[in-house]
Protein backbone atom coordinates (compact mmCIF):
# COMPACT_ATOMS: atom_id res chain seq x y z
CA UNK A 1 0.00 0.00 0.00
CA UNK A 2 1.01 3.38 -1.06
CA UNK A 3 1.26 5.10 2.49
CA UNK A 4 2.25 8.86 0.89
CA UNK A 5 -0.69 8.81 -0.95
CA UNK A 6 -2.94 7.79 1.74
CA UNK A 7 -1.41 10.10 4.21
CA UNK A 8 -1.69 12.91 2.04
CA UNK A 9 -5.35 12.39 1.78
CA UNK A 10 -5.41 14.09 4.89
CA UNK A 11 -5.00 17.43 2.95
CA UNK A 12 -7.37 17.00 0.29
CA UNK A 13 -10.78 18.57 0.19
CA UNK A 14 -14.04 16.17 0.45
CA UNK A 15 -14.62 16.56 -3.51
CA UNK A 16 -10.81 15.06 -4.29
CA UNK A 17 -11.14 12.58 -2.21
CA UNK A 18 -14.52 11.45 -4.31
CA UNK A 19 -12.59 11.47 -7.45
CA UNK A 20 -9.80 9.81 -6.03
CA UNK A 21 -12.57 6.80 -5.16
CA UNK A 22 -14.35 7.47 -7.94
CA UNK A 23 -11.22 6.80 -10.02
CA UNK A 24 -10.59 3.32 -7.26
CA UNK A 25 -13.71 2.07 -8.04
CA UNK A 26 -13.20 2.51 -11.71
CA UNK A 27 -9.97 0.51 -11.50
CA UNK A 28 -12.18 -2.38 -9.08
CA UNK A 29 -14.82 -2.87 -12.06
CA UNK A 30 -11.86 -3.46 -14.56
CA UNK A 31 -12.25 -7.31 -15.89
CA UNK A 32 -8.75 -8.19 -15.28
CA UNK A 33 -8.11 -7.09 -11.93
CA UNK A 34 -5.66 -8.86 -9.69
CA UNK A 35 -7.21 -10.01 -6.39
CA UNK A 36 -4.03 -8.32 -4.86
CA UNK A 37 -4.56 -4.90 -6.90
CA UNK A 38 -8.25 -5.13 -5.96
CA UNK A 39 -7.62 -5.38 -2.39
CA UNK A 40 -5.07 -2.94 -2.37
CA UNK A 41 -8.00 -0.25 -4.19
CA UNK A 42 -10.03 -1.57 -1.52
CA UNK A 43 -7.71 -0.77 1.12
CA UNK A 44 -6.86 2.65 -0.50
CA UNK A 45 -10.84 3.43 -0.68
CA UNK A 46 -11.60 2.29 2.50
CA UNK A 47 -8.94 5.09 4.39
CA UNK A 48 -10.47 7.28 2.16
CA UNK A 49 -13.77 6.89 3.46
CA UNK A 50 -12.50 6.82 7.21
CA UNK A 51 -10.94 10.14 6.47
CA UNK A 52 -13.54 11.69 4.79
CA UNK A 53 -15.98 11.20 7.57
CA UNK A 54 -13.33 12.71 10.08
CA UNK A 55 -13.31 15.61 7.77
CA UNK A 56 -16.70 16.37 8.90
CA UNK A 57 -16.60 16.48 12.54
CA UNK A 58 -20.09 15.32 13.25
CA UNK A 59 -20.73 17.62 16.49
CA UNK A 60 -23.34 20.28 15.91
CA UNK A 61 -21.70 23.69 16.81
CA UNK A 62 -22.98 26.86 19.06
CA UNK A 63 -22.95 30.83 17.66
CA UNK A 64 -20.01 32.03 19.28
CA UNK A 65 -19.54 35.82 19.55
CA UNK A 66 -16.11 37.30 18.98
CA UNK A 67 -14.54 40.20 20.80
CA UNK A 68 -11.88 42.56 19.82
CA UNK A 69 -9.40 40.34 21.95
CA UNK A 70 -10.01 37.56 19.87
CA UNK A 71 -11.61 35.73 22.84
CA UNK A 72 -15.11 33.99 22.27
CA UNK A 73 -18.57 33.18 24.18
CA UNK A 74 -21.53 31.06 23.45
CA UNK A 75 -23.88 33.38 21.71
CA UNK A 76 -27.54 33.28 23.14
CA UNK A 77 -29.52 33.21 20.07
CA UNK B 1 -47.58 106.82 -3.69
CA UNK B 2 -49.02 104.97 -1.02
CA UNK B 3 -46.96 105.04 2.44
CA UNK B 4 -47.27 101.76 4.62
CA UNK B 5 -46.62 100.98 8.11
CA UNK B 6 -43.53 98.84 8.67
CA UNK B 7 -45.64 95.82 9.57
CA UNK B 8 -47.70 96.13 6.77
CA UNK B 9 -43.97 95.94 4.39
CA UNK B 10 -42.72 92.67 6.64
CA UNK B 11 -46.11 91.35 6.15
CA UNK B 12 -46.00 91.87 2.62
CA UNK B 13 -42.84 90.22 2.26
CA UNK B 14 -43.19 87.49 4.13
CA UNK B 15 -46.14 86.70 1.79
CA UNK B 16 -43.95 87.07 -1.26
CA UNK B 17 -41.21 84.59 0.22
CA UNK B 18 -44.49 81.83 0.80
CA UNK B 19 -45.05 82.70 -2.43
CA UNK B 20 -41.97 81.73 -4.29
CA UNK B 21 -41.51 78.48 -5.37
CA UNK B 22 -37.99 78.12 -3.95
CA UNK B 23 -37.83 79.57 -0.75
CA UNK B 24 -40.80 77.42 0.63
CA UNK B 25 -39.04 74.39 0.69
CA UNK B 26 -35.32 74.85 -0.01
CA UNK B 27 -31.96 72.91 1.31
CA UNK B 28 -29.15 74.31 2.19
CA UNK B 29 -25.62 73.06 2.88
CA UNK B 30 -23.45 74.65 5.35
CA UNK B 31 -21.54 74.47 8.74
CA UNK B 32 -23.57 75.21 11.73
CA UNK B 33 -22.40 78.24 14.05
CA UNK B 34 -23.72 79.86 17.00
CA UNK B 35 -25.90 76.70 18.26
CA UNK B 36 -28.15 77.38 20.77
CA UNK B 37 -30.59 74.92 22.39
CA UNK B 38 -33.39 76.90 24.22
CA UNK B 39 -34.61 75.21 26.98
CA UNK B 40 -38.37 75.72 24.82
CA UNK B 41 -36.61 73.27 22.58
CA UNK B 42 -36.23 75.82 19.66
CA UNK B 43 -32.60 75.39 18.25
CA UNK B 44 -31.34 78.74 17.33
CA UNK B 45 -27.90 78.62 14.96
CA UNK B 46 -25.96 80.17 11.69
CA UNK B 47 -25.53 77.95 9.05
CA UNK B 48 -22.12 79.44 7.21
CA UNK B 49 -19.85 79.08 4.24
CA UNK B 50 -16.44 80.93 3.17
CA UNK B 51 -18.63 83.81 2.26
CA UNK B 52 -22.08 83.95 3.77
CA UNK B 53 -23.84 83.84 6.71
CA UNK B 54 -27.92 82.37 7.30
CA UNK B 55 -29.72 82.69 10.21
CA UNK B 56 -32.06 79.44 11.24
CA UNK B 57 -34.26 78.55 13.87
CA UNK B 58 -35.65 75.29 14.30
CA UNK B 59 -38.43 74.58 15.98
CA UNK B 60 -39.57 72.03 18.78
CA UNK B 61 -41.49 69.74 17.03
CA UNK B 62 -39.37 69.53 14.47
CA UNK B 63 -35.72 69.52 16.68
CA UNK B 64 -37.59 66.66 19.17
CA UNK B 65 -36.79 64.03 15.78
CA UNK B 66 -33.32 64.94 15.23
CA UNK B 67 -31.70 61.55 16.00
CA UNK B 68 -27.84 63.64 16.41
CA UNK B 69 -27.13 66.66 18.21
CA UNK B 70 -26.27 69.82 16.71
CA UNK B 71 -22.90 70.81 17.27
CA UNK B 72 -21.00 74.15 15.96
CA UNK B 73 -18.53 73.22 13.30
CA UNK B 74 -21.00 70.50 11.77
CA UNK B 75 -21.13 70.07 7.88
CA UNK B 76 -25.06 70.32 7.50
CA UNK B 77 -27.52 70.10 5.17
CA UNK B 78 -30.52 71.49 6.41
CA UNK B 79 -34.10 71.54 4.64
CA UNK B 80 -36.99 73.98 5.09
CA UNK B 81 -38.33 77.54 4.52
CA UNK B 82 -36.92 80.54 3.71
CA UNK B 83 -39.30 83.42 6.07
CA UNK B 84 -39.61 86.62 6.31
CA UNK B 85 -39.88 87.09 10.28
CA UNK B 86 -42.21 90.25 10.56
CA UNK B 87 -41.57 91.54 14.23
CA UNK B 88 -37.48 91.97 13.78
CA UNK B 89 -37.65 92.21 9.94
CA UNK B 90 -35.63 89.60 9.43
CA UNK B 91 -35.62 86.25 7.21
CA UNK B 92 -34.46 83.51 8.26
CA UNK B 93 -34.64 79.26 7.64
CA UNK B 94 -37.14 77.75 9.36
CA UNK B 95 -35.58 74.38 9.22
CA UNK B 96 -37.46 71.11 9.56
CA UNK B 97 -34.57 68.51 9.13
CA UNK B 98 -30.92 68.79 9.21
CA UNK B 99 -29.09 66.00 7.47
CA UNK B 100 -25.23 65.78 9.03
CA UNK B 101 -22.10 65.79 7.16
CA UNK B 102 -22.85 66.24 3.51
CA UNK B 103 -24.44 63.25 3.69
CA UNK B 104 -27.63 64.58 1.42
CA UNK B 105 -25.16 64.44 -1.21
CA UNK B 106 -25.02 60.39 -0.66
CA UNK B 107 -25.90 58.99 -4.67
CA UNK B 108 -23.00 61.90 -6.05
CA UNK B 109 -20.39 60.61 -3.20
CA UNK B 110 -21.45 57.06 -4.24
CA UNK B 111 -20.66 57.29 -7.62
CA UNK B 112 -17.95 59.45 -6.86
CA UNK B 113 -16.07 56.44 -4.67
CA UNK B 114 -17.56 53.80 -7.08
CA UNK B 115 -15.79 55.10 -10.02
CA UNK B 116 -12.63 55.98 -8.18
CA UNK B 117 -12.57 52.53 -6.70
CA UNK B 118 -13.38 51.00 -9.97
CA UNK B 119 -10.64 52.50 -11.64
CA UNK B 120 -8.08 51.62 -8.73
CA UNK B 121 -9.03 47.71 -9.38
CA UNK B 122 -11.07 47.18 -6.29
CA UNK B 123 -13.31 45.48 -8.21
CA UNK B 124 -11.64 43.29 -10.96
CA UNK B 125 -13.16 39.89 -11.24
CA UNK B 126 -9.91 38.45 -11.75
CA UNK B 127 -8.72 39.23 -7.96
CA UNK B 128 -11.89 38.44 -6.25
CA UNK B 129 -11.26 34.94 -4.25
CA UNK B 130 -13.27 32.11 -4.88
CA UNK B 131 -15.92 30.95 -2.17
CA UNK B 132 -14.35 27.22 -0.64
CA UNK B 133 -16.78 24.71 -0.93
CA UNK B 134 -16.18 23.19 2.35
CA UNK B 135 -16.57 25.50 5.08
CA UNK B 136 -15.95 24.21 8.21
CA UNK B 137 -15.58 28.25 10.26
CA UNK B 138 -17.82 30.73 8.93
CA UNK B 139 -17.08 34.26 10.21
CA UNK B 140 -20.11 36.70 10.01
CA UNK B 141 -19.79 40.91 11.00
CA UNK B 142 -23.51 41.94 11.15
CA UNK B 143 -25.45 43.16 14.52
CA UNK B 144 -26.30 40.75 16.69
CA UNK B 145 -30.00 41.45 16.84
CA UNK B 146 -32.07 41.47 13.69
CA UNK B 147 -33.38 39.79 11.00
CA UNK B 148 -30.09 39.46 9.18
CA UNK B 149 -28.30 37.66 11.59
CA UNK B 150 -31.49 35.34 12.76
CA UNK B 151 -31.46 34.22 8.99
CA UNK B 152 -27.66 33.67 8.67
CA UNK B 153 -27.81 31.22 11.73
CA UNK B 154 -30.91 29.44 10.52
CA UNK B 155 -29.85 28.80 7.23
CA UNK B 156 -26.37 27.98 7.77
CA UNK B 157 -27.39 25.25 10.72
CA UNK B 158 -30.00 24.09 8.51
CA UNK B 159 -27.68 23.50 5.70
CA UNK B 160 -25.15 22.30 7.86
CA UNK B 161 -25.21 21.88 11.48
CA UNK B 162 -21.03 21.33 11.89
CA UNK B 163 -19.99 24.38 10.72
CA UNK B 164 -19.06 26.87 13.25
CA UNK B 165 -20.30 30.27 13.61
CA UNK B 166 -18.12 33.35 14.96
CA UNK B 167 -20.17 36.15 14.64
CA UNK B 168 -18.73 39.38 15.65
CA UNK B 169 -21.24 41.87 16.26
CA UNK B 170 -21.06 44.72 14.42
CA UNK B 171 -22.70 48.77 14.98
CA UNK B 172 -23.97 48.36 11.22
CA UNK B 173 -25.25 52.27 11.14
CA UNK B 174 -24.81 55.98 12.90
CA UNK B 175 -21.79 57.14 14.38
CA UNK B 176 -19.05 54.37 14.50
CA UNK B 177 -20.20 52.18 11.87
CA UNK B 178 -17.93 51.89 10.02
CA UNK B 179 -14.95 51.32 12.08
CA UNK B 180 -16.74 48.21 13.64
CA UNK B 181 -17.44 46.55 10.60
CA UNK B 182 -13.91 47.03 9.51
CA UNK B 183 -12.86 46.05 13.27
CA UNK B 184 -15.55 42.66 12.58
CA UNK B 185 -13.26 41.70 9.17
CA UNK B 186 -10.53 41.94 10.98
CA UNK B 187 -11.18 40.15 13.79
CA UNK B 188 -12.53 37.26 12.22
CA UNK B 189 -9.23 37.14 9.75
CA UNK B 190 -6.88 37.32 12.81
CA UNK B 191 -9.50 34.24 14.50
CA UNK B 192 -9.34 32.27 11.50
CA UNK B 193 -12.12 31.39 9.04
CA UNK B 194 -12.59 30.05 5.86
CA UNK B 195 -15.26 32.91 5.11
CA UNK B 196 -16.41 36.14 5.86
CA UNK B 197 -20.20 37.52 5.75
CA UNK B 198 -20.63 40.70 5.81
CA UNK B 199 -23.97 42.53 6.03
CA UNK B 200 -26.86 43.53 7.62
CA UNK B 201 -30.80 43.74 6.77
CA UNK B 202 -32.28 46.36 4.29
CA UNK B 203 -32.98 49.96 5.50
CA UNK B 204 -32.70 53.77 4.03
CA UNK B 205 -29.63 54.82 1.86
CA UNK B 206 -28.43 56.21 5.26
CA UNK B 207 -29.29 53.16 6.92
CA UNK B 208 -26.98 51.22 4.23
CA UNK B 209 -24.28 53.87 3.99
CA UNK B 210 -21.50 52.26 6.43
CA UNK B 211 -21.28 49.64 3.65
CA UNK B 212 -20.76 52.54 1.49
CA UNK B 213 -17.29 54.05 3.28
CA UNK B 214 -14.00 53.20 1.44
CA UNK B 215 -12.67 52.44 4.91
CA UNK B 216 -15.55 49.18 4.78
CA UNK B 217 -14.40 48.70 1.03
CA UNK B 218 -10.20 48.85 1.42
CA UNK B 219 -11.05 45.93 4.53
CA UNK B 220 -13.25 44.26 2.13
CA UNK B 221 -10.73 44.18 -0.58
CA UNK B 222 -7.61 43.93 1.78
CA UNK B 223 -9.21 40.60 3.23
CA UNK B 224 -7.32 37.86 3.07
CA UNK B 225 -10.21 35.62 3.48
CA UNK B 226 -13.20 35.62 0.99
CA UNK B 227 -15.82 38.16 1.85
CA UNK B 228 -19.35 37.32 0.75
CA UNK B 229 -21.87 40.73 1.16
CA UNK B 230 -25.29 41.15 2.17
CA UNK B 231 -26.07 44.09 2.51
CA UNK B 232 -30.29 44.87 2.63
CA UNK B 233 -32.25 43.70 0.14
CA UNK B 234 -31.85 42.47 -3.36
CA UNK B 235 -31.91 45.89 -5.10
CA UNK B 236 -30.04 47.51 -2.76
CA UNK B 237 -25.94 47.56 -4.28
CA UNK B 238 -23.43 49.15 -1.88
CA UNK B 239 -19.61 49.95 -2.30
CA UNK B 240 -19.04 46.65 -0.37
CA UNK B 241 -20.83 44.38 -2.88
CA UNK B 242 -19.18 45.47 -5.88
CA UNK B 243 -15.34 44.93 -3.69
CA UNK B 244 -16.61 41.66 -1.96
CA UNK B 245 -15.66 38.49 -3.52
CA UNK B 246 -19.18 37.59 -3.95
CA UNK B 247 -22.36 39.39 -3.46
CA UNK B 248 -25.66 37.79 -2.27
CA UNK B 249 -28.68 39.61 -2.41
CA UNK B 250 -29.56 39.07 1.19
CA UNK B 251 -28.18 37.77 4.86
CA UNK B 252 -29.88 34.31 3.86
CA UNK B 253 -28.34 34.20 0.57
CA UNK B 254 -25.48 34.63 1.90
CA UNK B 255 -25.52 32.13 4.00
CA UNK B 256 -26.88 29.90 1.10
CA UNK B 257 -23.76 30.71 -0.71
CA UNK B 258 -21.15 29.89 2.35
CA UNK B 259 -22.33 26.95 3.35
CA UNK B 260 -23.41 24.25 1.14
CA UNK B 261 -25.40 21.11 2.53
CA UNK B 262 -23.78 18.18 4.45
CA UNK B 263 -26.96 15.87 4.24
CA UNK B 264 -25.96 14.90 -0.08
CA UNK B 265 -21.93 14.50 0.92
CA UNK B 266 -22.66 12.13 3.85
CA UNK B 267 -24.88 10.32 1.66
CA UNK B 268 -21.70 10.06 -1.18
CA UNK B 269 -19.70 9.25 1.40
CA UNK B 270 -22.05 6.18 2.81
CA UNK B 271 -22.67 5.37 -0.83
CA UNK B 272 -19.13 5.16 -1.86
CA UNK B 273 -18.30 2.88 1.19
CA UNK B 274 -21.15 0.30 0.20
CA UNK B 275 -19.96 0.64 -3.46
CA UNK B 276 -16.22 -0.38 -2.51
CA UNK B 277 -17.76 -3.28 -0.53
CA UNK B 278 -19.68 -5.18 -2.69
CA UNK B 279 -17.22 -4.53 -5.49
CA UNK B 280 -14.79 -6.20 -3.08
CA UNK B 281 -16.82 -8.74 -2.31
CA UNK B 282 -18.10 -9.37 -5.90
CA UNK B 283 -14.15 -9.60 -7.13
CA UNK B 284 -13.35 -11.90 -4.46
CA UNK B 285 -16.31 -14.28 -5.36
CA UNK B 286 -15.51 -14.27 -8.95
CA UNK B 287 -12.02 -15.11 -8.38
CA UNK B 288 -12.77 -17.83 -5.92
CA UNK B 289 -14.99 -18.96 -8.44
CA UNK B 290 -12.21 -18.91 -10.54
CA UNK B 291 -10.30 -20.81 -8.61
CA UNK B 292 -12.67 -23.67 -7.81
CA UNK B 293 -12.79 -23.54 -11.40
CA UNK B 294 -8.67 -24.04 -11.82
CA UNK B 295 -8.91 -26.68 -9.30
CA UNK B 296 -11.43 -29.00 -11.22
CA UNK B 297 -9.13 -28.76 -13.97
CA UNK B 298 -6.04 -29.17 -12.06
CA UNK B 299 -7.13 -32.39 -10.63
CA UNK B 300 -8.55 -33.21 -13.80
CA UNK B 301 -5.02 -32.68 -15.29
CA UNK B 302 -3.40 -34.70 -12.21
CA UNK B 303 -1.12 -38.22 -12.14
CA UNK B 304 -3.51 -39.92 -9.59
CA UNK B 305 -6.34 -38.57 -11.60
CA UNK B 306 -5.21 -40.31 -14.61
CA UNK B 307 -4.52 -43.46 -12.52
CA UNK B 308 -8.07 -43.37 -11.28
CA UNK B 309 -9.53 -43.15 -14.73
CA UNK B 310 -6.88 -46.28 -15.72
CA UNK B 311 -8.17 -48.07 -12.76
CA UNK B 312 -11.82 -47.44 -13.07
CA UNK B 313 -11.65 -48.63 -16.91
CA UNK B 314 -10.23 -51.82 -15.86
CA UNK B 315 -12.70 -52.07 -13.21
CA UNK B 316 -14.98 -51.89 -16.10
CA UNK B 317 -13.54 -53.83 -18.24
CA UNK B 318 -13.17 -56.94 -15.64
CA UNK B 319 -16.86 -56.31 -15.25
CA UNK B 320 -17.52 -56.87 -18.44
CA UNK B 321 -15.12 -59.54 -18.55
CA UNK B 322 -16.56 -61.19 -15.66
CA UNK B 323 -20.09 -60.33 -17.09
CA UNK B 324 -19.05 -62.67 -20.13
CA UNK B 325 -17.19 -65.16 -18.51
CA UNK B 326 -20.48 -65.41 -16.63
CA UNK B 327 -22.59 -65.20 -19.77
CA UNK B 328 -20.38 -67.96 -21.16
CA UNK B 329 -20.13 -70.33 -18.45
CA UNK B 330 -24.21 -70.07 -17.80
CA UNK B 331 -24.82 -70.62 -21.62
CA UNK B 332 -22.17 -73.54 -20.99
CA UNK B 333 -24.19 -75.00 -18.37
CA UNK B 334 -27.38 -74.78 -20.11
CA UNK B 335 -25.90 -76.48 -23.24
CA UNK B 336 -23.99 -79.29 -20.58
CA UNK B 337 -27.82 -80.10 -19.23
CA UNK B 338 -29.23 -80.35 -22.69
CA UNK B 339 -26.74 -82.46 -23.76
CA UNK B 340 -27.01 -84.45 -20.12
CA UNK B 341 -30.93 -84.35 -21.10
CA UNK B 342 -30.05 -85.74 -25.02
CA UNK B 343 -28.04 -88.28 -23.39
CA UNK B 344 -29.82 -89.51 -21.02
CA UNK B 345 -32.81 -89.89 -23.69
CA UNK B 346 -29.73 -92.03 -25.47
CA UNK B 347 -28.31 -94.11 -23.11
CA UNK B 348 -28.01 -97.30 -23.14
CA UNK B 349 -28.14 -97.75 -19.71
CA UNK B 350 -31.34 -96.54 -19.28
CA UNK B 351 -32.84 -98.70 -22.04
CA UNK B 352 -30.92 -101.81 -20.55
CA UNK B 353 -32.59 -100.90 -17.24
CA UNK B 354 -36.09 -101.03 -19.30
CA UNK B 355 -35.58 -104.74 -20.24
CA UNK B 356 -33.16 -103.82 -23.64
CA UNK B 357 -29.99 -105.95 -24.62
CA UNK B 358 -26.98 -104.05 -26.43
CA UNK B 359 -26.06 -106.56 -29.13
CA UNK B 360 -22.21 -106.77 -29.99
CA UNK B 361 -20.35 -109.28 -32.09
CA UNK B 362 -17.49 -110.60 -30.34
CA UNK B 363 -15.17 -107.84 -31.08
CA UNK B 364 -18.04 -105.85 -28.56
CA UNK B 365 -18.97 -104.00 -31.89
CA UNK B 366 -22.17 -102.70 -31.87
CA UNK B 367 -25.05 -104.68 -34.05
CA UNK B 368 -28.17 -103.12 -35.61
CA UNK B 369 -28.92 -105.06 -38.52
CA UNK B 370 -29.64 -108.18 -39.07
CA UNK B 371 -27.46 -107.96 -41.99
CA UNK B 372 -24.78 -108.37 -39.41
CA UNK B 373 -25.82 -111.83 -38.64
CA UNK B 374 -24.58 -115.21 -40.07
CA UNK B 375 -25.62 -118.97 -38.62
CA UNK B 376 -23.66 -119.94 -35.97
CA UNK B 377 -22.08 -116.58 -35.63
CA UNK B 378 -21.18 -115.81 -32.07
CA UNK B 379 -22.51 -112.44 -30.10
CA UNK B 380 -23.00 -111.01 -27.06
CA UNK B 381 -26.18 -109.77 -25.30
CA UNK B 382 -25.32 -107.17 -22.66
CA UNK B 383 -28.35 -106.98 -20.02
CA UNK B 384 -28.47 -104.73 -17.18
CA UNK B 385 -27.14 -107.01 -14.70
CA UNK B 386 -24.86 -108.79 -16.80
CA UNK B 387 -23.69 -110.25 -20.45
CA UNK B 388 -25.16 -113.36 -22.28
CA UNK B 389 -22.57 -115.24 -24.68
CA UNK B 390 -25.21 -116.56 -27.69
CA UNK B 391 -24.92 -117.76 -30.92
CA UNK B 392 -26.89 -116.85 -34.48
CA UNK B 393 -29.62 -119.96 -35.31
CA UNK B 394 -31.26 -118.46 -37.84
CA UNK B 395 -31.90 -115.14 -39.47
CA UNK B 396 -35.07 -114.14 -40.49
CA UNK B 397 -35.58 -110.62 -42.67
CA UNK B 398 -38.27 -108.35 -41.94
CA UNK B 399 -39.58 -105.19 -42.64
CA UNK B 400 -41.04 -104.11 -39.04
CA UNK B 401 -38.87 -101.04 -38.47
CA UNK B 402 -38.23 -99.89 -41.98
CA UNK B 403 -40.51 -96.90 -41.85
CA UNK B 404 -38.69 -95.44 -39.01
CA UNK B 405 -35.34 -95.71 -41.20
Amino acid sequence: MDEKEIVSGTESTLEEDFEKLEELLKEMEREDIGIEEAFDCYAKGMELIKQSNSKIDLVEKKVKLLSDNLTTEDFEE
Amino acid sequence: MSVYTVEQLNNYILSMFRNDYLLHDVSVRGEISNCKYHSSGHIYFTLKDAASNLSCVMFASNASKLKFTLENGMEAEVRGSVENYVRDGKYQLYAKSVIKGDAGNLAVRFEELKKRLREEGLFDEDIKQPIPKEVKKLGIVTASTGAAVRDIISISKRRNPYVELILYPAQVQGEGAKESIVKGIDALTQYGVDVIIVGRGGGSMEDLWAFNEEEVAQAIFNCPIPVISAVGHETDFTIADFVADLRAPTPSAAAELAVSEIGPVLDAIEDYSERIYYTMDRIIRLRRMESEQFKKRILLASPKQKINAKRMECARFEDKFSGSMQEILKSRKNMLSLYIERMKRVSVLDRLNGGLAYVSDENHKRMTSVGQFEEGKNFELRLKDGVVHAQTVTVTRDDLCKKED
